[in-house]
Order: structure tokens, then C-alpha cells, then sequence
């Protein structure tokens, strides 16, 4: 490339394409952000309405709704759609639009990467939603693929493979993106230790991406190559080990629950202060301990197959190593508490959603820990219990997360406040309903009711049925969300809203005009102590 | 009427480049070692290896 073609794509005085031109090509963080956030509300839907199809057919004992078989799609299709197309992909787009505003950058790092690590995503879920459409239907083996069950099935597998390495293209990608804007274009002045918690979730997220996505593609690829190739990795006719991909699934699985709830944590780490109007409590402390998680996700993997048989030595190992993953995770817990003790607190909805989030996801972490004591496990492996916890952490964790976000950035976005009253409207129905649908799941899995399954013994009927009324309501309270959302984004801009939005926002996003210029630090932006969160840690 | 990118932006993005073909580079390493490993462990089970 020229000199004079460099020189023209790094430009930024040009506005947005007109149309859908604007969407396509663009390279702009904001726009893509847009994108990702749009991308995943849709997936949200999507992989909702599924768990609907889910809670019906356990409305009641007995099979009256769907086949099993179909079931069985929908609990695969449901987790693979939850995972890859709403949480993760939400988080991506809070880092394409918060990022570089956080660190001073006029843009990420690799804009065309960036564009190109977005638009990948629409093909991949295209291609895995269509496989609901083949004669052999969608995959039905659980998010987990394990072998040999999911080698069993029909020819939509190979588009299911192909759909998961695509995702891991844009993973990665994206993931190289965020570690190397952070790392190359921040402000001067913007020590690594100024930056806001939500960058150094991110940062962190984003190693545990590229060091974890590759080995999920390696083990896809291997089920690809016995499945159509003939080899035998994980056949033991053939001299395989189908527990070798238990191990090397959860090399990877174990890393990527921390990819979905550490950016959580970074989210929640700026709302609190925000709405407490004190200084985060601990900062370097968080920093360490997010990375502690990091480190400690990397030996834990065992612990999601303790049944498989391991030495006695093994399954301790994995057991402690477990355990110590709630130290970083109560110094995390603890500081937030310590931020909100006599802060001056006031409760708008992101504040609630955060609040919301520390005791909920601190539920789901209680239940991690039963989870982690192995002769414990025997009893609740593969039962409700684990799905009850896996939901506090994902739902009332990374989703509730996500909403606190979109509520806290969302003015900044839009220049629209949402309506306050809805938004808390939104908040306490939430909050009500998925503790109906999860918590009574705790209860079915300690008596024995095992996940996965379509019809169950009369004795689960009554935990079940509040279970589903539960969902059934928390997925239409999901439709007053949609409405807020877009209302703010769309309706008519009644008020001049100021660009530090909230009085106790601290942070560079905050100076910048609301909403948000096309572009914004085209220049460096000088650092100033009283628009900075940490500027008292690092100098 | 665009202005060019500063020669301080112009830097950090070539760095950032250079940052990015070693972290490609990282991701298929891992993926590699990975299948690599699968072979190894298979000994045998696959065609022409072990």
C-alpha cells in the first residue's frame, strides 16, 4: 500500500456512509459496537425463545409439546446461541464502543480487522440456525458435543463445525483487536494503572480468548476429522479416548465461563462508584485479582468431569485448585462492598442491575463452590442443580451485567434518557421472576431430577411448573427491556443531556459531548485528575 | 476536506500490526499443539501417524 493510500485509511474527518453502506463497510468502533450490541439482542431473542419451547415442555410431567429429539436441539441449540451470539457477542460490542473512548483512542487499533471480526458472526449463526432446517435436524448432543453421541448424528454437524470455527475467527480476531489497542493506543499519560477496571477485565478477557479459542477449534476439528475422515481421536473402538475431549473441551470451557463474567465484573466496577459516589475501593486489588481468576481458570478444568473416573490425587487436585478461586472472587465481592459502605448511594436502574448483580451472581458462586467439593459432585453432576447455578451466573451474572451497562452507557449513546421508571419497572419484575425460574431449579436438582431431559417423574411437577411460569414471565418482562431500548435510541430527543451523564461518572468517556461524536480524540486528549477514576494510583 | 492521521497514530498502528501477527501467531500455535497432542494420544488410531 502507498504512503498516500496509509495516509487515506487512517483518515477521520469523514462522517458516516449514507444507508446501508454505513453498516456494512464501516470501520468505525461506535458503529460496530452498534452492531455487535444489535447482534446479540437478536440472538437474545432468538436463544429466549428457545428456553421458552424448553419451559413449556416442562410445564408439566409427561411429553406434550415437542419430541425429545427436538428437545434435545433446543436445550444444544439454546446454550450455543446464549454463549457464542448474546454474551459474548454483547461484551464485544461495550469493548468496540467503550474501549477506546476509556483509553483516550481515536479508534481500535485495526478497523477493517474489527469490521471484519463482526460481520463473520451473522454468516456463522446463519449457518448453525439453518441446521434446524435439515432432514437431520440441529445438533442435539448439549453445547458440549461430546463424542460419541454427537458423532451420531445426521450431516447438519459439519455446518455446525464450520459455524463454531467461524465464530472462534471472530473471537480471536476480536480479542487480538482489544489487546493491541490497549496496549498501542492509548493517551499519553494513561498508565496501565489508570485505566478504568472495565479495560483491564477486558484486557485480560482477551488473552484468555486467544490462548482458549484455538483449543476449542482444535477439538472441533478433531470431532470433524472422525466424524468424515476416518481417524479415531475420540472413538475408543478405533483406539481413541472419548474422555480425551472431555479434557481438552474443558481446557478450554473452563477459561471461556471466565471470558463471559469478567467483563462483568469490569462493568459493575464502574456503575458502583458511579452511584455510590466514592472511589472504587481497592483498585490495584481488583486488578490482581481479576488476573488471579485468569491464571486459576487455566487448572480447574477437571472439575466439570470429576465422574469420569480420575485418580483420587486428580479429582483433589481439581477440587482445591477450585476452591481457591473464591479468594480473588471475594476480594472482588468485598471491595465492592467496601465501595458501597457509606457511600452516598442512590439507586437508578444500572445501580440496581449492579447491586442486582453482587448478591445474584454471589448465589451462583455459593452453588460453584458445592459444586467443587468432589464427593458432593457425584451426587449433583448432571442434575438441575448445576443448571440452577450456571444460570445465576450467566443470567443474574453476565446478563444482568450487560443490562446495567446498556442502562449506564446508553444516554451516552443515544443523547436519550430512558424512562427511569421503566427501567426500574424492568429491573424488579426481572429480579422476581428469575428467581422464580432458577432458584426453585436448585431444590429439583438435590432430589435427583436429571438435566436434559424432556419428561421427568411426578414428584419434580410442582418445583417444575414454577420454574416455567417463572421463565415464562422473565422472557416477556425481556420485552419491556426491548421497548426501553429502543425508545431511547429511536424516539424523539426531549433534553440536552449533559456529557458527564451521571453526577458520579468519572472517566474519559464522560467528557466527550453526549451523545458520543462519529469520531472523538482525533486528537490525544489531555489527562485531567478529576475526570480520571484512578488518577491517585499511578503517576 | 479529511486530515491524515497523525505520524503519532500512524506509529501506534504499525505497532499494533506487528503486535497482532505475533498473536495470530500464538492462536495457531495453541491450535496446532492441540491437534498435535490428539495425535500423539491416538497413537496409532490415526492414519499415518504414531
Amino acid at each position: 500500500m502507498s504512503q498516500a493510500e496509509a495516509l487515506h485509511h487512517d483518515d477521520h474527518d469523514h462522517g458516516p456512509d449514507k444507508g446501508w453502506r454505513r453498516w456494512v463497510f464501516t470501520t468505525n468502533h461506535k458503529d460496530i459496537g452498534t452492531l455487535y450490541l444489535l447482534f446479540s439482542l437478536a440472538m437474545f431473542f432468538v436463544g429466549g425463545a428457545m428456553a421458552m419451547v424448553i419451559r413449556a415442555e416442562l410445564f408439566q410431567p409427561g411429553l406434550q409439546v415437542v419430541e425429545p429429539d427436538f428437545f434435545n436441539q433446543m436445550t444444544t441449540m439454546h446454550a450455543l446461541i446464549m454463549i457464542f451470539g448474546a454474551v459474548m457477542p454483547a461484551f464485544v460490542g461495550l469493548a468496540n464502543w467503550l474501549i477506546p473512548m476509556m483509553v483516550g483512542a481515536p479508534d481500535m487499533a485495526l478497523p477493517r480487522m474489527n469490521n471484519w471480526s463482526f460481520w463473520i458472526l451473522p454468516f456463522a449463526f446463519a449457518m448453525l440456525l439453518s441446521t434446524l432446517f435439515m432432514e437431520s435436524g440441529a445438533p442435539a448432543a448439549g453445547w458440549t458435543l461430546y463424542p460419541p453421541l454427537s458423532l451420531q448424528g445426521g450431516n447438519s454437524f459439519a455446518f455446525v463445525i464450520f459455524a463454531i470455527h467461524l465464530m472462534g475467527f471472530s473471537s480471536i480476531m476480536g480479542a487480538i483487536n482489544i489487546i493491541v489497542t490497549i496496549f498501542n493506543m492509548r493517551a499519553p499519560g494513561m498508565n496501565l494503572l489508570r485505566m478504568p477496571l472495565f479495560v483491564w477485565t477486558w484486557l485480560i478477557t482477551a488473552f484468555l480468548l486467544v490462548m482458549v479459542m484455538p483449543v476449542l477449534a482444535g477439538a472441533v476439528t478433531m470431532l470433524l476429522t472422525d466424524r468424515y475422515f476416518g481417524t479415531s481421536f475420540f472413538n475408543a473402538a478405533g483406539g481413541g479416548d472419548p474422555v480425551m475431549f472431555q479434557h481438552i473441551f474443558w481446557f478450554f470451557g473452563h477459561p471461556e465461563v471466565y471470558i463471559m463474567i469478567l467483563p462483568a465484573f469490569g462493568i459493575v466496577s464502574e456503575i458502583l462508584p458511579t452511584f455510590a459516589r466514592k472511589p472504587l475501593f481497592g483498585y490495584v486489588s481488583m486488578v490482581y485479582a481479576t488476573a488471579s481468576i485468569a491464571f486459576l481458570s487455566f487448572i480447574v478444568w477437571a472439575h466439570h468431569m470429576f465422574t469420569v473416573g480420575m485418580p483420587l490425587g486428580g479429582e483433589l487436585f481439581f477440587m482445591y485448585a477450585t476452591m481457591v478461586i473464591a479468594v480473588p472472587t471475594g476480594v472482588k465481592v468485598f471491595n465492592w462492598l467496601a465501595t458501597m459502605w457509606k457511600g452516598s448511594m442512590t439507586f437508578e436502574t444500572p445501580m440496581l442491575f449492579a447491586i442486582g448483580f453482587v448478591i445474584l451472581f454471589t448465589i451462583g458462586g455459593f452453588s460453584g463452590l458445592m459444586l467443587a467439593i468432589v464427593p458432593a459432585d457425584f451426587q449433583y453432576h448432571d442434575t438441575y442443580f448445576v443448571v440452577a447455578h450456571f444460570h445465576y451466573v450467566l443470567v443474574t451474572g453476565a446478563v444482568y451485567s450487560i443490562m446495567a451497562a446498556v442502562y449506564y452507557w446508553l444516554p451516552k449513546w443515544t443523547g436519550n434518557m430512558y424512562s427511569e421508571k421503566l427501567g426500574k419497572l424492568h429491573f424488579w419484575l426481572s429480579t422476581i421472576t428469575v428467581n422464580i425460574l432458577f432458584f426453585p431449579q436448585h431444590f429439583l436438582g438435590l432430589a435427583g431430577m436429571p438435566r436434559r431431559i424432556p419428561d421427568y417423574s411426578v414428584e419434580f411437577a410442582e418445583f417444575n411448573l414454577w420454574s416455567s411460569i417463572g421463565g415464562f414471565a422473565f422472557g416477556l418482562t425481556q420485552l419491556l427491556f426491548l421497548y426501553i431500548v429502543l425508545k431511547a435510541s429511536f424516539g424523539k430527543r426531549t433534553e440536552k443531556l449533559p456529557d458527564r451523564v451521571w453526577e458520579g461518572a468519572k472517566g474519559l468517556e464522560w467528557t466527550v459531548a453526549t451523545p458520543a461524536p462519529y469520531h472523538t480524540f482525533d486528537e490525544a486528549p489531555e489527562l485531567r485528575d478529576e475526570d480520571l477514576a484512578h488518577s491517585d494510583v499511578a503517576h | 476536506m479529511s486530515s491524515p492521521a497523525s505520524p503519532r497514530e500512524q506509529e501506534q498502528r504499525g505497532r499494533a500490526r506487528r503486535m497482532a501477527v505475533g498473536l495470530v501467531a500464538v492462536a495457531m500455535l495453541i491450535y496446532v499443539a492441540f491437534i498435535a497432542s490428539g495425535v500423539l494420544s491416538a497413537q496409532g488410531s490415526v492414519p499415518g501417524a504414531g
